[in-house]
């Protein structure tokens, strides 16, 4: 002890408590407890010390730590690169973080390009995109716009824009007061949806100015998908734009849905030289914005989008030699991408790295929705549907175009039998048409079909899978079902409700028919002219061909004959009996 | 017969070492591979520990919590670089308390830390106290106030201390490690964290005097 100062056995005396001295320490410190009572004092308050600091309460972690240290984790791992420096809570901006901005930077950059463009397409009135059925203004929408606009005029003075107006009315289709229709409207919770989507992709409420466009906002989640069977139910031509369309619907049902299609699969598939709308499903609106800006990157880091124009500089091949002319740019489709997915459209050349990009998320998950491809002229969209009525070819000129049909008509084709292709559809999935499809058809007997027969001898694209082509034109709506001799698909549907939806469509029809016979003449005075370029400026009737697919899920089972009672419950075992 | 401290160390000397633990060492390997998922698993394993550290560190709950997750995304950053030669529990514990030890230093420069900040915080925890104070078998009604007041001092002593003394008194005092460990963390010798460990005990025994000569007398 003798040996040992104060301040070091101190030391030692806390070491001991700690239990971290030698044999010789701690056979020094305990002769000296035994020997010295001050030393024992100053290890009992030592040791009162270590219990009371030791004895302070601890705290569980908060949980948003876990959350974010995950969620940064996980961002680094989507981003392939562990070795990625991490944004950290105390705001420090590291690459990543960077990297993002930049991103970010480059979205909002195409972000503003899709809106231009989408504009300047807006200003030829013709929208098409996933989701555009749902999106597209209705009959109400338009009168509204107008009534704001001439309301906006008057007080401005403006007797142009005014005229404008007008005029703007007159290519309307068709409006039509009937108290069943808005009836219809009423039971149509989808178009409902559609026009609030629509209003606040512009940013305005219900009873704000007019909206020429649609803005490149997301839309909301709730906003539909195109939805043939409501389609058909209700007040039909939903895409009413002040120019004519034609949509062509490819209804097919299989048991698989295309939301779980793999990355590994979809690589697999062939795509021609059709672009591809990939859907790519997204678990938060934060991972939405993230997945928008590394599309965009990609898309524009592979030159499939010009950000400074928003144009695709893929160069012209295959179906746009062929006059085709493929709506929208590549790029994200704004308007269809809600908090869980997000629309991007792609050239195929491109499509590589985007699946690159994709298989590089958690989900990866993708839905092909394909298309839409646009064509442009009335003509043309009857010639790729193999609709075209004319006499044969009374000159080579003529012959020249004719044989040009027929190549738009295998294109065609190709276009659909491509989009099954993509999903490798196994015929045996597909079901009959849905009843209403069938029932629909028949009051276009009443009035001479804008759209007639196919060509002789030319092969049906969709016939042999048994699904439904329905071809809408405004303002006439005519349907051609090719499966329509499948009437036993009626059974079972509501027949009051089939006759009243009849009767609806028949006075529909009666009702355009003077605005059809208008647009008859005018339609043949375009024949009578040669053939168009094709390009956006020079057409004056821009046809929107829309290819959709309807995932849905099979068909139930059929029932059990009526002939075979279900046997009551507790009829064999009731102990009653 | 003196009754030998039971520190939980066997071995001397800061020679202790503890084992890695397997569970650990897997879920390294796995992060290192690629499955970012098994870093949450090290996340969740440690969270607690590394965030009552960095507040008694900082004093701090909102401070501590930023440094916790600070950590985890640096052990993260870094994970490639970290051999095993220690456990994991070891190494973001270092990174964990260099951050903390930075942001005091940092916050000293700028302004004097508040230790009502921690007292306040300890306040929360007057509950818990004051239910610890019951199972020792306290029934006197003023028990949990006099605890927590005793544990405000300690917060207010143990925020008295200098950084350096405070991070090693944390580790040992609250956290368990030992002077190896401590060592591996802060970076210096087992017998630098012996002095270091002796002289905040006798500063926080000298700040605690009168309560513990109380306490003393009352039990």
């Amino acid at each position: 002890m003798a040996n040992v100062d104060p301040e070091q056995l101190a030391e030692l005396i806390s070491a001991y408590l700690d239990g971290e001295l030698n044999a010789s320490e701690t056979e020094l410190v305990e002769r000296a407890l035994r020997d010295d009572p001050a030393a024992r004092q100053l290890m009992e308050e030592l040791r009162r010390t270590v219990e009371l600091v030791s004895d302070l309460p601890r705290h569980a972690a908060p949980p948003s730590i876990l959350e974010d240290v995950c969620a940064q984790v996980e961002r680094a791992e989507l981003l392939g690169d562990f070795d990625a420096p991490i944004a950290t809570p105390g705001g420090r901006r590291t690459p990543v973080v960077a990297w993002l901005s930049m991103a970010a930077a480059v979205a909002i950059v195409a972000f503003g390009t899709v809106w231009y463009a989408r504009e300047q397409w807006s200003a030829d009135g013709d929208m098409s995109g996933s989701g555009v059925v749902a999106l597209v203004p209705t009959v109400d929408d338009i009168a509204r716009d107008r009534d704001d606009e001439t309301t906006a005029r008057r007080q401005t003075g403006d007797k142009r824009s005014e005229q404008d107006a007008e005029e703007k009315t007159a290519h309307v289709p068709f409006v039509v007061a009937d108290k069943d229709l808005e009836k219809s409207k009423a039971a149509s919770p989808k178009k409902r949806t559609a026009r609030r989507a629509k209003e606040e992709s512009v940013g305005e409420g219900p009873s704000k100015g007019p909206q020429p466009s649609l803005g490149p906002v997301y839309a909301k989640s709730e906003t539909p998908a195109p939805d043939l069977a409501t389609i058909a139910k209700t007040d039909i031509p939903v895409p009413i734009r002040p120019r004519a369309s034609a949509y062509f619907y490819a209804n097919a049902t299989i048991d698989q849905k295309i939301s779980t299609t793999s990355v590994g699969e979809l690589r697999r598939h062939t795509f021609d030289n059709e672009p591809v709308q990939l859907r790519i499903t997204v678990p938060t609106a934060a991972r939405r914005d993230w997945a928008t800006g590394r599309l965009l990157a990609t898309l524009a880091k592979n030159e499939a989008v010009d950000l400074a124009t928003g144009e695709s500089n893929r160069p012209a091949a295959g179906l746009a030699d062929a006059g085709f002319f493929f709506h929208g740019s590549p790029g994200v489709n704004f308007e269809a991408t809600d908090d869980s997915r997000v629309l991007v459209r792609v050239p195929p050349e491109t499509l590589g790295a985007v699946l690159e990009e994709i298989d590089r998320t958690p989900e990866r998950r993708v839905a092909l929705t394909s298309g839409p491809a646009t064509v442009r002229g009335l003509r043309r969209i009857r010639q790729t549907l193999g609709m075209e009525k004319g006499s044969a070819p009374a000159d080579e000129a003529l012959a020249e175009r004719s044989s040009l049909k027929r190549a738009y008509d295998l294109e065609g084709a190709g276009l659909f039998d491509g989009l099954f292709g993509l999903v490798e559809l196994d015929p045996d999935l597909l079901t009959p048409l849905a009843p209403t499809t069938g029932e629909v058809a028949e009051p276009t007997t009443d009035s001479e079909p804008l759209v007639g027969p196919p060509a002789p001898g030319r092969e049906e694209p969709a016939a042999e899978m048994g699904s439904t082509v329905e071809v809408f034109e405004t303002p006439t709506v005519a349907r051609v079902d090719r499966s329509s001799e499948d009437e036993t698909n009626a059974k079972g549907a509501d027949a009051a409700e089939q006759q009243e939806h009849r009767s609806l469509v028949r006075r529909r029809l009666e009702a355009v028919e003077n605005q059809r016979q208008a647009s008859a003449a005018r339609e043949r005075r375009w024949a009578a002219t040669p053939d168009e370029p094709l390009d956006r400026e020079s057409s004056q009737r821009p046809v929107t061909l829309v290819i959709c697919l309807e995932v849905a899920k099979p068909a139930s089972p059929k029932p059990a004959p009526k002939d075979q009672p279900k046997p009551r419950p507790g009829s064999e075992s009731s102990p009653a009996q | 017969m003196v009754e030998r401290p039971n520190a939980g160390n066997e071995a001397a000397a800061g020679q202790a070492v503890r084992p890695i633990p397997l569970e650990d060492l897997e879920l390294v390997e796995r992060v290192k591979s690629g499955d970012a998922a098994a870093y949450a698993d090290l996340v969740r394993k440690y969270q607690d520990r590394v965030f009552n550290t960095c507040w008694r560190i900082c004093g701090n709950l909102e401070s501590a919590r930023d440094l916790t997750q600070d950590a985890f995304l640096r052990g993260f950053e870094n994970i490639s670089s970290f051999r095993q030669q220690s456990g994991f529990y070891t190494w973001i514990f270092r990174v964990a308390v260099n951050l903390a030890l930075s942001q005091r230093r940092r916050d000293s420069r700028r302004r004097t830390v508040s230790l009502d900040q921690a007292a306040d915080a300890s306040g929360t925890q007057a509950a818990e106290l004051a239910q610890r104070v019951e199972e020792r078998g306290g029934n006197d009604p003023s028990a949990p106030a006099k605890a927590a007041e005793l544990r405000a001092r300690v917060v207010r002593a143990l925020g008295g201390l200098d950084q350096d003394q405070r991070a090693v008194v944390v580790l040992r005092d609250l956290e368990g490690m030992n002077y190896n460990e401590i060592g591996q963390i802060l970076d210096i010798p087992p017998g630098t964290v012996r002095s270091r460990l002796h002289r905040a005990r006798a500063a926080l025994r000298e700040a605690l005097g009168p309560t513990q000569s109380r306490e003393t007398s009352n039990g």
